[in-house]
């Protein structure tokens, strides 16, 4: 059995994923013999899926300085004053363009 | 090799304490036994030397001031390469983090460097986790002590392979679905999964985040203990954390396995393993009834759908967890034209071909007309599974397995054959997916050589009963961790 090509593209963009033709072709079979055998789980005895989850414990919802907001912005690609730079998002922003709040 | 960095880690400790041998000799011998071990290994992506020896020296500085030193004084310890340690490297063995710089320590490791343990590096491991011999990385394939042309098993193969060849006597790993356990199997150490919920999940890169659990793999079942011990209890910064108090594990483990009732699960058939692991279980199972345990028949039927279940839960997990590496934040960035290009271009030239295969399985058995067919089935099956786990442990205190079919298996042997590789985790998946507490120690080797382990799970956050159970059977088997790096014209 494999995975349709169509499948494993539709999956991998769901994934932000570019394949390449080989990649596509080998990850339908590979994927295809991986889901043949989860198919199985079909044989198997099955519950109710979750009810409520456990509770788990809860922090309060309050905002408070971080003095490590320096150390967490140093790992960005490209930062703009306190704030993470990014590509544009709407159409007219080239490669490597950023449209960051003004400082 | 330093004989100090066989010796149990509270031995070490007390040593160090007592001013026996310094924190700094400490260290020095085990950075001198990486240098002497690890061009032939691999199991080592950064070794934090500078950063260690300072902590050395404050460790010796307070003691000559008469100050008190902790339970971990001097005791030098790898983290696996998805543990956050403030200021560090932390890399997941990918490129997508290659450079990254972690702004946080994880909970257990802040535990253990609050009682003076040392990190002197960062291990070698499956490209976030994903995989079960180490050959994922994205940057070296880490080879097994015992014989350099096996693997060490994965993920956290480099972690093992530092223990088992005495450079470190106590590392870090993460367990997903056996990625502790499996790999202290292949390299003949004792590697522990605890509870889930029973050590802090903060700091650790998510991969199942229903799953995840950070345990040790050590030379011995105290030392794993002691490490277990310290990193476990509540954790504010981690959801999941439990409530439970934290077991004094060390004053319950020595007790012996009189009257416990084991469980042989009746879906393990002998059939299914490699002649060397059927002998070695067959031993292995004398030998409990010898140290006075019963053994009881049980059954989980489920159990022959762990791997399925495993494969869609902890992917689909996986597929969610990852959707953070987009380049914005993080990591690397591959410039392209626009937001949605960006992020595809990232992710694209920085993740490596299992861990792609895995968050496109994910991303399918969560997508729109597949969801309940796969997901919503593997919660299902999983909800069964764990009913069956706790019917089986009304009547019997533990549950014992092979931690795997057979011994380490070659390099490159599984590689073109995800199934294949998926399938070797048969035993460990079961415990990751229930939450169960599980140890794997060595139990016999095979006709070359090569360790082979027993697996014992208990019900959750029955660690001490579990240790208690494993240290009988370590002091009776007496077990050395002497790997000889066999195959070493072959691996060069």
């Amino acid at each position: 059995m494999s995975l349709s090509l169509e499948e494993v593209r539709r999956a991998a963009a769901l994934s932000r994923l570019r394949l390449t033709a080989e990649e596509e072709g080998l990850f339908a079979a590979q994927l295809g013999r991986i889901v043949a055998h989860i198919d199985h789980l079909r044989e198997f005895a099955s519950l109710t899926a979750d009810s409520d989850p456990a509770p788990g414990l809860e922090a309060d919802d309050e905002p408070r300085p971080d003095p490590r907001g320096e150390l967490f912005l140093a790992n960005a690609p490209e930062v703009r004053g306190p704030f993470y730079a990014v590509p544009r998002m709407l159409a007219g922003g080239g490669a490597a363009e950023t449209d960051g709040p003004d400082e | 090799m330093s004989e100090l960095l066989t010796l149990p880690v509270e031995v070490i400790a007390a040593r160090v304490r007592g001013g026996e041998v310094s924190a700094t000799e400490m260290i020095e011998a085990s950075l001198g036994r990486i240098a002497e071990v690890d061009s032939r290994l691999g199991a080592f992506l950064g070794i934090e030397a500078d950063e260690a020896l300072a902590s050395a020296g404050a460790i010796d500085a307070r003691r000559r001031r008469g100050e008190r030193l902790g339970r971990l004084a001097g005791v030098p310890v790898a983290r696996k390469d998805n543990l956050s340690y403030s200021g560090r490297l932390t890399g997941c063995a990918s490129r997508m983090l290659e450079g990254y710089v972690s702004p946080l320590t994880a909970t257990a490791i802040e535990r253990l460097v609050a009682e003076d343990a040392v990190f002197v590096g960062r291990t070698n491991m499956d490209e976030f986790a994903m995989g079960s011999s180490c050959e994922n990385s994205a940057f070296q394939v880490t080879r097994n002590p015992w014989d350099l042309r096996r693997v060490p098993g994965g993920s956290s193969g480099g972690s093992a392979a530092a223990v088992a060849a005495g450079a470190v006597p106590l590392a870090l790993g993460s367990d997903t679905g056996g990625s502790i356990r499996q790999p202290a199997a292949f390299c003949g150490v004792v590697g522990v999964k605890p509870t889930y919920g029973r050590v802090s999940r903060y700091g650790l890169v998510a991969f199942g985040s229903s799953v995840d659990q950070v345990g040790p793999l050590c030379r011995d079942v105290r030392s794993a203990a002691l490490a277990l011990e310290i990193m476990a209890g509540e954790d504010p910064r981690d959801a999941t954390s439990s409530r439970i108090a934290a077991p004094a594990l060390l004053d319950e483990i020595e007790t012996g396995l009189g009257g416990m009732r084991v469980g042989i699960l009746r879906e393990v058939p002998v059939s299914g393993l490699d002649p060397a692991m059927a002998a070695a279980w067959s031993a292995a199972l004398e030998r409990l009834t010898r140290l006075g345990a019963e053994l009881v028949e049980v059954s989980v039927p489920n159990l022959e759908a762990a791997i399925a279940i495993y494969y869609v839960i902890a992917n689909s997990e996986a597929s969610a967890n990852l959707a953070r590496f987009d380049g914005m934040r993080y990591g690397r960035r591959v410039a392209a034209a626009g937001l949605e290009e960006t992020y595809t271009a990232t992710r694209t030239a920085g993740f490596g071909h299992e861990v792609k295969r895995r968050i496109i399985l994910g991303s399918f058995a969560l997508s729109a007309g597949y969801y309940d067919a796969y997901y919503g089935r593997a919660r299902g099956v999983l909800r069964a599974l764990e009913q069956q786990f706790r019917s089986a442990f009304a009547s019997v205190d533990l549950l014992a397995t092979p931690t795997t079919p057979g011994s380490a298996f070659a390099l490159g042997e599984r590689t073109s054959d995800p199934l294949a590789m998926y399938l070797s985790d048969i035993f460990t998946t079961p415990a990751s997916l229930a939450g169960l507490p599980a140890v794997s120690i060595p139990c016999g080797c095979d006709d070359t050589g090569l360790p082979l382990s027993l697996q014992l799970m208990a019900a959750p956050f029955a660690e001490a009963s579990l240790l208690r159970a494993a240290r009988a059977f370590e002091r009776d088997f007496a077990w050395s961790v002497a790997p000889r790096f066999r195959g070493e014209t072959d691996a060069a």
